[in-house]
């Protein structure tokens, strides 16, 4: 075999590896997709019933009492819950949520030390529209 | 003080905000030490994020206001049965202890609040007005009387400051000298839609006119229906009856109308949440300040109080 006929073949077989390795990488993100789907979303909606800390933007947390059973929840939370430009639900509206027994919904994910609120929006009292 | 006065209360630490919900023997602590500068409240290290199974209460407590402290106070608290709705004007007794060292309580003073109504239907807020005599960490005990007599009780631990973190009643008013109509479009200035008049003088040139003022730091446009809209038009509709006699001023919470930058009034005046009304007597004295929201009935007198 020649130099050439070597250098061509190493070509080949890199661009084979990189053909496989982009395969495995789209396989690998289409199933971890797919599983995302599939995995229920964590929310709750109940009552703020106390807002720890003393910002008015960022909660050190917050503790929710669940509709239906009355459960009790504390949820660190992530600055991205905070941050809706347009319906910004931060400290001091949580509060006024907390006011008025006005309800939320909160997503959260399962932190290491406990739930973290990713995602806090208006909720629905049960039994009304 | 009668043996009665004095309590051993079953409360457990408490951090910042404690809550307590007991109902007929059922005691349910749920909150952990933090302060202001110290670590977040840890919830639960399990896995499971649920800090009670259940509470059961059917009354729970909840306190709104970000910065209790010893003088006088506009207490506001939420009552909820045990499905976690609001109990709305109810009949009831608030008594107020200060919690021991050792554990007991001391019974300070027995009020009742009353129940304002800002809509829409009967959604409101109780507000009592209370004088702390002492900081560190205090309790409520609330007691509705329901339709058959029998007493639904619940108990809720707070913390009461040495100072309050914005200015308190009695001291003066800062003066503030906010940005104006006239140094920028007004949609930069005020989040309302469309935006109040009530950008057009600053708090400190306010102060040398020698009138009583009412001042709103509040968003308006992004708590349309909850508390700061709300605020704003009770404000609005006062003005047209006292404007004459009263300088009527908003300042914005967010610079340039939009989150999440704050505008410098925030931190001068130190505010922990929004919206606050504070009422300004023509000395420049702060005679009264209003966390969150205000019913037109309660408004109206203290503005009638501020031009006597």
């Amino acid at each position: 075999m020649t130099g050439q006929q070597h250098a061509s073949r190493n070509r080949r077989l890199i661009v084979l590896a990189m053909a496989t390795v982009l395969v495995l990488l789209l396989m690998g993100g289409a199933v971890a997709m797919l599983a995302m789907r599939q995995q229920p979303e964590l929310k709750v909606t109940g009552v703020v019933l106390e807002v720890e800390g003393n910002s008015l933007v960022l909660p050190q947390s917050i503790l929710v009492g669940e509709y239906g059973g009355g459960k009790l929840w504390r949820f660190k939370v992530d600055p991205a819950a905070v941050a809706d430009p347009a319906h910004p639900m931060n400290a001091a509206h949580l509060r006024q949520h907390l006011a008025f027994a006005d309800p939320i919904t909160v997503y959260y994910r399962n932190g290491s030390d406990g739930p973290i609120a990713y995602r806090i929006v208006d909720g629905t009292a049960p039994g009304t529209s | 003080m009668t043996p009665a006065d004095r309590l051993a209360l079953p409360l457990r630490p408490f951090g910042r905000r404690g809550l307590l919900v007991a109902g007929l023997g059922l005691v349910a602590a749920a909150c952990s030490p933090s302060t202001a500068s110290g670590p977040p409240a840890a919830p639960a290290s399990t896995a499971n994020p649920l800090i009670q199974p259940k509470t059961g209460a059917p009354l729970t407590v909840a306190l709104p206001n970000s910065d209790l402290a010893v003088g006088p106070n506009r207490f506001v608290l939420a009552l909820l049965d045990a499905q976690n709705k609001p109990i709305p004007n109810s009949k009831h007794t608030l008594r107020f202890f200060k919690v021991n060292g050792d554990g007991t309580a001391t019974m300070k003073f027995e009020t009742a609040a009353k129940y304002y109504v800002i809509g829409p239907g009967d959604r409101g807020l109780y507000v009592a007005r209370t004088n702390f005599d002492e900081s560190g960490n205090w309790g409520l005990e609330a007691s509705v009387i329901k339709s058959d007599d029998t007493p639904l009780v619940s108990r809720v631990s707070f913390t009461v400051q040495a100072a309050s973190q914005t200015p308190a009643i009695g001291a003066a008013c800062l003066p503030t000298k906010q940005e104006l109509s006239t140094d920028k479009p007004i949609k930069q200035l005020c989040s309302a839609n469309p935006p109040d008049p009530m950008h057009d003088i600053t708090v400190a040139d306010a102060l040398k006119l020698g009138k009583p003022l009412v001042l709103m730091l509040g968003s308006p446009g992004f708590c349309t229906s909850a508390t700061c809209g709300p605020n704003l038009e009770h404000l609005l509709a006062a003005r047209q009856q006292y404007g004459s006699q009263i300088e009527f001023i908003h300042i914005e919470i967010y610079k340039d109308a939009k989150p999440p930058s704050l505008v410098p009034a925030v931190n001068e005046w130190h505010l922990p949440s929004e919206p606050w009304t504070f009422l300004v007597d023509a000395g420049g004295k702060i005679v009264d300040k209003l966390e969150g929201g205000v019913a037109p009935d309660e408004l109206e007198p203290a503005l009638a109080k501020l031009i006597a």
